[in-house]
């Protein structure tokens, strides 16, 4: 069943096209990761089906139902753990989330129940009476998640929730992400971390200018993009003419020297480090370390949405 | 609704801003009042009238001006406030030596041997208390000539009929004297110069009370913070979250107008009669068109919390202007404008609020303090329609 189903949604903020067109389908049960550079709209999109943003075409069905700004019993089904922190800086832990909890969730004693799990959940436990500000920037995140999935949502979405996390509360936030899920929540996942993406995401949608430009499971995008491992090769000298044959072999994207290593990036192939290899020989250049690693999304990530710098 | 409520409640009165703004200024302020017009009372009550009289042997001798002393000095209704001096030098040194305290001595009294006393006042000084010092001055001389013409009087009907006083009747009626001073009100309570100064500050305190409502439905707004933003994604109808904002907002205002009204009549000491009830009452009707005008600001689309709360802290000091807070020249202001232009009166909440406690101390009825809280009412409402334009919008196209 598709839990979020959007097509061709379009906005504008004046003559900037935020969203172009976009079309998304989340199943039931996924962990959807949402990649795209700055101003690709991602947020844009999440907060129009949310019906926070007004939008100018399309249509945005969630549970199979029309989202609309009065939709609650849909609004009560959805988590939302918004990019920048959003609690009460008067209240404390506790009440932050049980606030929060209370805009879904009305039956006292479950909320109670949900409330506890929830701080159990990001491990601030101990911090349930202590208020936001004092809280470190990592606790505070976790704050925001807390207060964001407290009413166990069926569908939660989290726009960037690990920015300024150090890595321990990273990797127990991504480990939580995959229990919820686990547990029965669809997950729409934001982040600028690739390899976060990666580790918990069963499908990617990689967007840019509002438009969709690739949609599929990790190992579906590099084979979409054909990209295939990272050659670097550690040499003294290397004439401008071996890189240039390098560069010109069929299975080579790039090849580039930075006056220690040369750095090849190829395409998907069974002998890439051998023809690599037989090319330096071919000039007498006596390689020295020399490793290969497998396409990341990262690399996938810069191939479609290109290398140039973003405002 | 109720979680709205108790957690907005508890978030506004953790507030400093409105802990600082809504209970602690009107406090302070009333303090600084307390002092700067504790003279300015002082000069508005009767007091018993200072005066030396000079304890020589013509004192000693007439028994008649020795007891009349006595009984004018006895007692809390007091007509003198008397020192001995032994000397005339002596008294009138005492005179002159109390020129520049507040309260001076009127003058001093000097018994001739005729057991008639001479009143010798005080010289006009300039100072800013030699109004009142006149009007002590008028109360030595008319209770010295009061004495005077009853001795004559009775001097003269002993020396025509020497049996004259063993008539009860005759006595009673030579005894019988107009009263020297009279307490008369015009109003329902006595008047004090520096009410009217509270009265505008209670005006003031409740303008700046509609930071609660501004922060808490600020706070409501999706464009205006991503708390706002994470609060319209609730499960819950935009209608019940504001309804428990204002209701928390509400009860924050009142409780900081109660408590800056209980100071102001337990510490201060400024009288409303036995009216605590309906002002109490006004004040909760106060309370609500603050939380209107609060509404109104903390919903308008633009502009920043802060921008907001700056809006609001300049249109409560330029009302307040107009209420008389700032001293006798803005008083005098107020005046000249209400006189040009009644209908500023109607359009000031600050003038409505302290107009409405001026009728409750003042009137004997309450009409004139409702027609205050109906204004009150109407402001409220015209604040909650406009405010509803704004909070009615459940999209934006920018966050």
């Amino acid at each position: 069943m598709e839990i979020v189903d959007v097509k061709d949604l379009v906005k504008c903020y004046g003559n900037t096209t935020a969203l172009d067109h976009f079309d998304m389908k989340i199943e039931q049960g996924e962990v959807f990761g949402l990649l795209g550079p700055n101003g690709s709209g991602k947020t844009t999109a999440i907060n129009c089906i949310l019906q926070l943003l007004t939008y100018d075409k399309g249509t945005i069905r969630l549970f199979g139902e029309p989202m609309t700004p009065t939709s609650y019993d849909l609004k009560r089904r959805i988590g939302i753990v918004p990019q920048n922190v959003a609690v009460f800086e008067e209240l404390s832990v506790r009440e932050n989330v049980d606030y929060f909890c209370g805009l879904y969730v009305s039956d006292s004693k479950l909320r109670k129940e949900y409330v506890d799990d929830a701080i159990e959940f990001v491990g601030l436990k101990e911090y349930a009476k202590v208020r936001p500000r004092k809280l470190s920037g990592g606790l505070l995140r976790r704050l925001n998640i807390a207060c964001g999935i407290a009413h166990k949502p069926e569908l939660a979405f989290f726009d960037e929730p690990t920015v300024a996390v150090d890595p321990q509360s990273r990797a127990s936030i991504l480990q939580g992400i995959l229990d919820m899920n686990k547990a029965g929540t669809t997950v729409v996942y934001t982040s600028h971390y690739m390899e976060e993406v990666e580790e918990i995401c069963s499908r990617i949608m990689i967007m840019d200018k509002g438009r969709t430009l690739a949609i599929g499971t990790n190992t579906q995008l590099k084979v979409m993009t054909g990209i295939g491992e990272t050659i670097e090769v550690d040499v003294l000298e290397l004439p401008e003419a071996a890189r240039a044959k390098v560069a010109g072999l069929d299975s080579v994207q790039r090849a580039e020297y930075d006056g220690k290593t040369l750095h090849v990036t190829c395409e998907s192939g069974q002998h890439n480090v051998s023809d690599v290899l037989e090319c330096l020989k071919l000039f007498d250049v006596k390689p020295g370390r020399i490793w290969a690693e497998p396409p990341t999304l990262n690399d996938v990530f810069l191939e479609i949405t290109g290398r140039e710098l973003r405002d | 609704m109720a979680d709205t409520f108790k957690y907005v409640f508890l978030s506004l009165v953790r507030n400093k801003g409105i802990l600082i703004w809504a209970l602690a200024f009107p406090i302070v302020l009333s303090c600084c009042f307390m002092v700067m017009f504790q003279g300015l009372d002082q000069l508005a009550q009767t007091e018993p009238t200072r005066v030396v009289v000079v304890q020589d042997e013509a004192y000693d001798d007439s028994d008649a001006f020795r007891q009349f002393v006595d009984a004018a000095s006895e007692g809390d209704d007091a007509l003198l406030s008397v020192t001995f001096a032994d000397t005339p030098e002596e008294a009138e040194l005492l005179v002159n030596g109390s020129a520049g305290e507040d309260r001076p001595y009127a003058g001093y009294v000097t018994v001739g041997v005729d057991g008639m006393p001479t009143v010798h006042l005080l010289p006009e000084d300039g100072s800013a208390s030699s109004g009142v010092n006149n009007v002590y001055q008028a109360i030595l001389v008319r209770v010295m000539d009061v004495f005077c013409s009853k001795s004559q009087m009775i001097r003269e009907l002993l020396a025509q009929d020497p049996l004259f006083l063993a008539n009860p009747s005759n006595v009673e009626s030579v005894f019988q004297v107009s009263d020297v001073t009279q307490k008369t009100s015009l109003t329902e309570n006595a008047p004090r110069e520096s009410v009217r100064y509270y009265f505008a500050l209670l005006g003031m305190a409740a303008m700046f009370a509609a930071q609660g409502s501004l922060l808490a439905v600020g706070a409501l707004l999706p464009n205006a913070s991503p708390l706002g933003a994470r609060r319209a994604l609730g499960g819950i109808s935009r209608i019940r979250a504001l309804l428990g904002c204002i209701l928390a907002s509400w009860l924050v205002s009142f409780g900081c107008l109660a408590v800056a009204y209980l100071f102001i009549r337990y510490a201060a000491g400024v009288d409303f009669g036995n009216r605590d009830l309906p002002c109490l009452g006004v004040l909760a009707m106060s309370s609500l068109m603050s939380v209107g005008m609060g509404a109104l600001i903390g919903s308008i689309p633009k502009g920043s919390i802060g921008a907001k709360a700056g809006i609001l802290a300049g249109i409560a000091c330029f009302a307040s202007l107009f209420a008389g807070l700032y001293g006798e020249p803005t008083m005098e202001l107020a005046d000249s404008v209400a006189a040009a232009f009644p209908a500023s009166q109607y359009i000031n909440p600050a003038v409505q609020i302290s107009q409405a406690m001026f009728s409750l101390m003042y009137y004997e009825s309450l009409a004139p303090c409702l027609q205050h809280v109906l204004v009150l009412l109407a402001m409220t409402a015209v604040f909650f329609l406009a405010s509803a334009r704004f909070l009615g919008r459940q999209r934006y196209a920018s966050l």
